[in-house]
């Protein structure tokens, strides 16, 4: 080795040493600022506790002068509005809540959204929806509209921001949009929208994306919308296994068919789900023709409808007469299991 | 005798400049996976806390969980552990806690604690384990159940529980671990939003030695006094930060450590279990799954979690390291053994191109590599084989390698994760990296080493952990 290359590496390991040095010096005094900020958030917090409670529960004037137009204060009033929107009850309070938003965190959240972090942009994406901030909705549509996004988690919380706006131009886009999302996202925009909004999309829904579809069906049951229920029944004779699934599903939540006959078929499904959802409104309906299909079933070969056909017949009135009669006299030795199983224990299934 | 001379010289000079190639390149990989690394965590530092899961709380996609809490000689923790379970913000979940033939007080701790009784509940056999005695459900919490079984490992404990358990997807956690309040919807969050794409998520395991921990919850985070455990401390960070964090990226991961982790139980009832007949069963199922993944042309993926949601208890003494790490290297040779056919094989895509590859090079061989090293430039600067100019060049690059690596996953906590609060235990933490290639790196390549030698001896032995407890 020259002395040229002894020179390269001594220097590579003092440059990497240097370097990480100053990383390290640069980290002790971001970490240093922080504790310091975090002190300071503290007396700010404690000076202006007063005034903004004063304001929103006595509607008493806040002097301009206490917001100093820096960074730290609007963070600390956004802290202290956040805990306050999470226990006031009457409305004037949250409307002074949202005064006080509209007035000095607008600018602050504007900011934010245009960070280059993503977990700045985020958070500032969940205030904005947590204060139902609708100043935003253009940008946010636009944003929506963009395709190169980061992390999806963005696009999913610009999605939820919008429906709780309850965004009119993101409910026609959203019909017309032709992007699949996961399921879960469309049940939160559902949940948003004012069921008004989201009971429109039935209208629309042969033109919607699968996990669309199966999010209406499924979330009509959640928010219990009895008045749907001819459309749900409609659905279970679908072609496509996991909209009838989803049909299921939402009346067992609903806990309700108009006709018995039209799910007695899916007690000899070729699906298991289907037949394991049989079970669970043959338990909630509690029908004697639905429970001599239940007695029938106890053989089944898919353990997840045993334990289904076990749970539901547990649940009738006469169930451990039938259950210790399957105990002692049945010639399969899966239904004497199932039957021990739930005179002794009794549990859910869960497909 | 000159010939022998000149023939030793030149093994040497080859292994030499072998070994400088080695570590250049394995500095490279290293640096590239940090890059990758820093710039994912970086996406979340400061993201608020609560937020990004409450709509998870209350959702019905939210797939209940069924948390397997295998149990062997844990008496000291494995109350604290389970009431720690028990105050976890999720919707629904079950913990199965399996016995599996301990020999002190963990059967009747646990029956008395949450006031067991015995079920007779049909176990559905999917997976093979040893007989099971007796199942009992708590009277106070009926979603608590115990197993008692026949002793078979930890990986026979953990299929029992999978034949037990009702819910679609199950948690593998240790009997002495203490889990973020939040644990659960952070690692099935993943899961929930790639429409159950991800079939498994591991989670980011810290040490909890030095913690404060209260009633099985962290109140004060802080750092161990000894060093040994520092440096533990240190080489997790590197491990899950640096690591797990950037092969994950890719899709490369091949470690869910057995402490935390998240598996959709159909995948891994098809892909046979937990295999009982190696060491390293977490790695092991990881590896399988991914085998599975390709062989059914599947895009499932396996994900890390970087978020600390798991605090265990590192080893104490150097006796008991030196068998944990030993025995992971064990488990490392046997899975990369097992799975030899998917090594270089394009039908398994990157797994077998690059992730497997880079076990094998770096993780594996790599201990031969420099456990040779260590032997050889010593000796070789004593009979002038090797120049002092090469010898302080191949100190470097291991010093590169081992301390300075360390060091910059220290600051890659500070700058992403945050968790240590004070700048005392971020100095601490950067100095103690410093001097991990003059000691701690050393001496857990000799005890990997001996972990190679012991595959070869076809070892099975998980030796006893002695546990201090970490839990008030």
């Amino acid at each position: 080795m020259d002395f040229q290359s002894k020179v390269v590496l001594i220097f590579l390991n003092v440059s990497i040493l240097f370097l990480l040095l100053l990383f390290l010096s640069y980290l002790l005094i971001v970490k240093d600022r922080r504790t310091k900020k975090e002190n300071e958030m503290k007396q700010i917090n404690l000076f202006m506790d007063p005034y903004v409670k004063a304001f929103v529960f006595n509607g008493e004037i806040i002097p301009r002068t206490l917001f100093k137009q820096r960074g730290i204060y609007f963070e600390v009033l956004e802290k202290q509005l956040y805990q306050l929107y999470s226990y006031v009850n009457k409305e004037n309070e949250k409307d002074r809540i949202d005064n006080l938003v509209q007035a000095y965190l607008l600018e602050y959240y504007q900011e934010k959204l245009k960070h280059r972090r993503l977990s700045i942009r985020m958070n500032a994406l969940y205030y904005i929806e947590d204060f139902n901030i609708t100043y935003f909705e253009k940008e946010l549509m636009k944003r929506y509209r963009q395709n190169n996004y980061e992390d999806l988690s963005e696009k999913y919380q610009v999605m939820r921001v919008l429906s709780s706006n309850q965004s009119y131009d993101y409910f026609n886009f959203s019909v017309l949009d032709k992007e699949e999302h996961p399921k879960f996202i469309y049940k939160d925009m559902l949940q948003r929208f004012d069921k008004s909004y989201s009971l429109q999309y039935i209208n629309f829904f042969s033109l919607l994306p699968m996990n669309f579809k199966k999010a209406i069906l499924e979330w009509i049951g959640e928010v219990k919308e009895l008045s749907k229920i001819s459309f749900i029944e409609a659905t279970l004779h679908d072609k496509q296994d996991e909209i009838r699934i989803s049909a299921l599903k939402a009346l067992y939540h609903l806990g309700v068919v108009s006709d018995v006959n039209l799910i007695v078929e899916f007690s000899s499904s070729e699906l298991y789900q289907e037949r394991v959802l049989f079970a669970r409104l043959a338990m909630i309906m509690q029908k004697q023709r639905l429970k001599s299909l239940l007695i029938q079933m106890v053989t089944d070969s898919n353990w997840f409808v045993r334990q289904a056909v076990g749970e539901a017949i547990a649940s009738y009135s006469d169930g451990n007469i039938i259950l210790e009669y399957i105990l002692e006299s049945h010639q399969d030795r899966f239904a004497r299991d199932l039957a021990v199983q739930w005179l002794e224990v009794g549990d859910q299934v869960w497909i | 005798m000159d010939l022998i001379l000149n023939v030793t010289s030149y093994i040497f000079t080859v292994f030499v400049w072998l070994s400088i190639a080695y570590m250049v390149l394995s500095i490279s990989i290293y640096v590239v996976i940090f890059l990758v690394s820093a710039k994912q965590l970086r996406k979340s530092y400061l993201l608020h806390e609560q937020q990004p899961y409450q709509d998870y709380l209350t959702s019905y996609d939210t797939k209940p969980l069924t948390v397997i809490v295998p149990a062997y000689n844990e008496e000291r923790g494995i109350y604290n552990s389970v009431r720690s379970l028990l105050s976890m913000n999720y919707p629904e979940y079950e913990i199965i806690i399996v016995n599996d033939g301990s020999k002190d007080r963990t059967l009747p701790l646990t029956i008395e604690k949450f006031s067991m009784k015995p079920i007779n509940y049909p176990v559905r056999k999917r997976l093979l384990s040893k007989p099971i005695k007796q199942v009992y459900q708590s009277r106070t919490n009926p979603n608590v159940y115990l197993v008692d079984k026949e002793n078979g490992g930890k990986a026979d404990a953990l299929n029992a529980g999978i034949n037990l358990s009702q819910y679609p997807y199950f948690c593998s956690i240790d009997g002495d671990s203490v889990l973020d309040r939040n644990a659960f919807l952070k690692v099935m969050k993943p899961i929930i939003e790639s429409n159950e794409k991800v079939i498994a998520t591991g989670g980011s395991i810290r040490i909890a030695n030095g913690c404060v921990i209260k009633r099985g919850e962290i109140m004060k985070i802080a750092l161990p006094k000894s060093p040994l455990v520092i440096m533990q401390v240190i080489e997790y960070l590197r491990a899950f930060l640096i690591g797990r964090n950037g092969l994950s990226k890719f899709n490369l991961l091949l470690i869910i450590s057995g402490a935390f982790g998240v598996f959709n139980k159909e995948w891994v009832i098809k892909s046979g279990g937990y295999r009982t007949d190696t060491v390293g069963e977490d790695m092991e199922l990881v590896v399988k799954l991914h085998q599975l993944i390709k062989d059914q042309k599947s895009d499932k993926k396996i994900i890390y979690v970087p978020d600390p949601v798991c605090w265990t208890e590192a080893p104490y003494s150097t006796k008991i390291l030196r068998r944990q790490r030993s025995r992971w290297q064990r488990g490392l040779f046997e899975s990369l053994w097992n799975h030899k056919h998917m090594i270089g094989n394009p039908k398994y895509g990157l797994v077998g191109m690059a992730s497997m590859p880079f076990y094998l090079i770096f993780e594996l061989f790599g201990v031969i590599i420099e456990v040779i090293g260590y032997f050889i430039v010593p000796f070789g600067l004593l009979f002038s084989m090797i120049n002092l100019p090469i010898a302080l060049l191949m100190f470097s690059l291991s010093v590169i390698l081992g301390s300075f690596l360390s060091m910059a996953a220290v600051l890659l906590e500070e700058w992403s994760v945050n968790r240590y609060p004070t700048k005392k235990n971020l100095i601490v933490l950067f100095l103690y990296a410093l001097t991990e290639s003059l000691w701690y790196k050393p001496m857990t390549v000799y005890w990997r080493f001996e972990g190679i030698i012991q595959a070869f001896q076809k070892s099975s032995s998980w030796g006893e952990m002695d546990r201090k407890g970490i839990s008030e």
